[in-house]
């Protein structure tokens, strides 16, 4: 009988998230009336920021703009107006789609252009009912499920790939890598040199459109969650102080050059300064995302910074300790399906000359400073794969991997530093949903004002929310007894739970933003100096966002993923603690809703 | 030798992408439109040579523009953001031309000016006396106070004038038109046995009987282009940068004296007793500090007078001319 009623549980909750998901919802009689609404566009908002029509009203929207010549394009109706101060723009439509779609400028007015953006709720937001919906349903599975059959996940033989011949000496040998990674410094030069003499308009400028579009694009959205920390083994800002460093371009030389190789200071042997450099440009983002000379300075301060340290200190000090970048990717790589360990741990005890971590003729010594025969989790390993072609023993496998493999909760527990990193990133997507994506004009010139009293505001809200609010909430849902705050272990050993949820918003906020300015990218390569070119026929293709009806139900299926994924990995740790997975979850749920809020 | 070719395939592709940027950018000169609070155009002062092609690569560094040369009739172009226009140029005359921005880009918009110098053999002629303005020849004072006692309590209507005016036999010249205020002419039909608002009918149709529907449309596409932003698209001075005169953006604006607020042309007590002459004046110099530009080395004599017909459809009511 009791499977019986599971059965009906069941097929009652699937058939009922079915019907949240897609059942046409009643709409309102379309009201054919004719709603005149006056919208007002100044940098870099619309006012009001939300229109709300009743479905099927016949919309006339009275662009009026206040300072420059602005355009108004509407999500999902792909109507568009362009008005210029002194000649109101009309433009004319019939409501008949539910939803709340978002209204962005599609003339180029300065420096947050890209980010001016307004909505207009016709009738109900729709696809936020369902999608919160759609997450209670998921919650009141996951409450009556037994946490023990649904951490359960049936065993994945990791798949290794470096037991076939061909792909292994592929990987072994040194110069694909070298040579991906050597166009790749050209074109980061590139974008720096760009970045300073081409044209000072952000969407027209290579330091902008091939960092923060595409390159941003191909590391969140595919390198990141499915190749884990690929791009550091092909980054190519180590790459000069690398050579420098080791006195050779490939090889291994036959006398290496007597540089300080100082050993990194053991206080800083964390990730806090990479939390640190990511807040500050994080503070910084209005402009740097903006303004192509600060991202041009910024990459090369990088370059530079990461070119003084090889020869300060040994190994990649750089991308260990300091790299923005490098630390969330370190973070996230732990859900990557894609592994480097060693086959026999027995043979790395043994082993006398321990070459992968000191080096030999054959390779450098791990640049990553971390001894592969102890590796245990994806985190600091930037897969350069030296060991592989180090290692005596042939005992280091490349292995494809369950997703989340190392969020058992069973590995070394991860450091504070470690969990504070997935609370700022949390944090910080929250805050650049709301900043960027959100309709609120003050916010965004609050963000880009650096120096300014709202910009101060805007820094501390920040910094509070991720580093004392966020952290607080969620020690609060891991009380064992009243008011006392959990020992920093559990919060950390409870933070891998974060990982998949941050990752999930991540996601979500860039699809909105890549899809959204992804014809730049067209446009720009087909002039890359600002010059007037037009080498692919594509320069005059103009703005037009991609596929922007399918973005809602995107980012709805990746932030319920998200969540669903940091559901069971946080059922797993609690099991290990023997609590109470569902304060936390409540926690995941309220954060998801809020992402949900923001971005749909 | 292999180590050889990698060292200077490394060297030249890293030189390359440094050095072809920059050499490609310092080797296009370009004309860069910026916002008048950031430089206006760069550079502001452009050589030519008569009869010999001028070709100018236009680019904006910030917002949209626009740009024309004033008083000629090549068609105006878009300056887009991080994108190149190309126009080629041809003067056939000597002289100093003005070029300016036709996309509003802030309160400050008009003050994106520049200028080319077009020389013939290397010597650039003294400009040439034009005949003066009208305002000028009638001795009027731009800056004189010019609202009317009495005005009407409604628009006068050309329609109701038109059938007064055949039975009087009255009609207005060119010449008596553009000289007189509405308010002269009103007094000068003080004679008439007519009621005063009949009298006020009479002089809106001879005012629409001095223009036409093409003046009049060419007039209102000008008003919207060059003048809403401020005076307002339904001429009642609040236009979206109206506000800026209020609160200075530009010290100029609140020098003291000065009109502060553009002016109303709904305004029936002004606009009465201000002849086409004057209003072309107005045009012409500019408010002198007040914010409103001296429009002169833009616009044709015929785009000045069919403005000036076109501000007259705020105080009347024109025959077929909505409002």
């Amino acid at each position: 009988m009791k499977w019986l009623k599971q059965w009906w549980f069941w097929g009652l909750l699937a058939l009922s998230a079915l019907a949240v998901a897609f059942a046409p919802l009643p709409s309102p009689a379309p009201s054919g009336q004719v709603k005149t609404l006056r919208l007002e566009a100044g940098q870099f908002a619309y006012r009001p920021a939300e229109l709300r029509v009743n479905v099927g009203d016949t919309v006339v929207l009275q662009l009026v703009s206040t300072d420059v010549v602005h355009g108004v394009y509407v999500d999902g109706y792909g109507v568009s107006a362009t008005a210029e101060p002194g000649q109101t723009a009309t433009l004319t439509f019939t409501a008949d789609r539910v939803g709340t779609f978002r209204l962005r400028c599609n003339v180029t007015c300065g420096a947050l252009h890209p980010f001016m953006i307004g909505k207009i709720t016709v009738g109900r937001n729709d696809a936020l009912y369902r999608a919160l919906g759609l997450l209670v349903l998921v919650g009141l599975a996951l409450v009556s499920t037994r946490s023990t059959n649904f951490r359960s996940v049936p065993a994945v033989r990791n798949f290794d790939l470096t037991r076939f011949p061909f792909l292994k000496t592929l990987l072994k040998s040194r110069y694909p890598q070298w040579v991906l990674s050597l166009i790749l410094l050209g074109g980061y030069l590139f974008a720096i040199v760009s970045g300073f003499v081409s044209t000072p308009v952000g969407n027209h400028n290579v330091a902008i459109v091939f960092v923060w579009i595409l390159w941003w694009a191909l590391l969140i959205l595919l390198a990141v969650p499915f190749l884990g920390r690929c791009w550091c083994s092909v980054c190519p800002i180590p790459l000069p102080g690398e050579w420098i460093q080791r006195g050779s371009f490939l090889e291994p030389p036959s006398q290496q050059p007597r540089w300080l190789n100082r050993p990194w200071p053991k206080a800083l042997r964390n990730i806090w300064l990479q939390n640190a450099s990511f807040t500050l440009l994080a503070l910084f983002s209005g402009v740097l995302l903006t303004t192509p000379h600060v991202t041009a300075l910024v990459l090369a301060i990088l370059l530079f910074l990461a070119t003084g340290l090889s020869l300060i200190f040994e190994r990649r000090a750089f991308c260990r300790y300091l790299c923005p970048v490098g630390g969330f990717i370190g973070l996230y790589a732990q859900g990557a399906p894609i592994e480097l360990r060693v086959r026999e741990k027995q043979i790395c005890t043994t082993c006398r000359e321990k070459p992968c971590y000191n080096g030999s003729v054959n390779g450098y010594g791990c640049p990553w400073n971390v001894f592969p025969g102890g590796l245990s989790k994806n985190t600091y390993c930037g897969l350069c794969l030296e060991c592989l072609r180090t290692c005596p023993h042939e005992n280091i496998a490349l292995r494809l991997r369950p997703f989340g493999a190392d969020l058992s909760g069973t590995l070394p527990r991860p450091r504070l530093d470690e969990a504070f990193k997935a609370f700022l990133m949390i944090g910080a997507a929250l805050f650049y949903a709301a900043t960027w994506l959100g309709p609120w004009g003050g916010l965004k010139e609050a963000a880009y004002a650096i120096g300014s009293t709202a910009w101060a505001i805007y820094l501390l809200a920040f910094l509070g929310f991720t580093f004392l609010l966020l952290p607080l909430l969620f020690s609060l849902t891991l009380m064992r007894r009243p008011f006392h705050l959990p020992q920093a272990k559990t919060l950390a050993h409870f933070s891998l739970a974060l990982i998949p949820l941050g990752l999930a918003f991540w996601i979500a906020f860039s699809l909105s933003f890549v899809l959204t300015n992804f014809s730049y990218v067209l446009t720009t390569l087909s002039d890359p100096f600002a010059l007037g070119w037009n080498l692919f026929g594509s320069a005059h293709s103009g703005w037009s966002p991609f596929f922007p009806s399918l973005l809602p139900a995107l980012q709805i299926a990746v932030l319920l993923g998200g969540f669903l994924w940091s559901a069971r990995t946080l059922y797993t740790l609690a099991d290990q603690e023997t609590s109470r997975p569902y304060p936390a979850l409540a926690y995941n749920a309220a954060l998801t809703s809020l992402m949900l809020w923001l971005l749909l | 030798m292999r180590k050889t070719w990698i060292h200077f395939l490394i060297a030249v592709w890293l030189a390359g992408v440094v050095g072809v940027p920059i050499l490609l950018r310092k080797n296009t000169p370009m004309l860069h439109a910026r916002l008048p609070e950031n430089g206006g155009w760069s550079p502001a002062v452009i050589q030519a040579e008569v009869n010999r092609p001028l070709r100018l690569r236009l680019t904006s560094d910030d917002v949209m523009h626009g740009f024309a040369i004033g008083q000629q009739s090549m068609p105006e172009v878009d300056v887009l953001p991080g994108q190149v226009t190309e126009v080629v140029l041809n003067f056939e005359k000597p002289g100093t031309y003005t070029f300016y921005c036709t996309r509003w880009c802030g309160p400050n918009h008009w003050r994106m000016r520049g200028t080319i110098e077009v020389r013939a053999g290397g010597s650039l002629p003294d400009p040439e006396p034009a005949p003066p303005p009208l305002y000028v020849s009638l001795g009027l004072d731009l800056d004189a106070p010019h609202a009317i006692p009495f005005p009407p309590a409604t628009r006068p209507s050309a329609a109701k004038g038109a059938p007064l005016a055949k039975t009087f036999h009255l009609s207005l010249s060119p010449e008596e038109y553009r000289a007189h205020s509405p308010y002269q002419i009103f007094e000068q039909l003080a004679s008439l046995p007519l009621s005063p608002a009949e009298r006020w009918d009479v002089v809106a149709y001879l005012w629409q009987s001095n223009t036409s529907p093409q003046t009049l449309s060419e007039g209102a596409r000008l008003y919207a282009r060059n003048c809403a932003a401020c005076h307002g698209e339904s001429g009642a001075g609040d236009g979206v940068f109206a506000q800026a005169f209020t609160s200075p953006v530009s010290p100029s604006f609140s020098s003291e004296g000065m009109q502060q607020v553009p002016t109303a042309f709904t305004d029936l007590s002004s606009m009465l007793g201000a002849s086409p002459a004057l209003l072309q004046g107005k045009i012409l110099r500019g408010g002198m500090g007040t914010g409103m530009p001296a429009w002169g080395p833009l616009l044709t004599p015929e785009q000045t007078w069919a403005l000036v017909d076109y501000l007259y459809t705020f105080p009347f009511e024109f025959q077929g001319v909505p409002k």
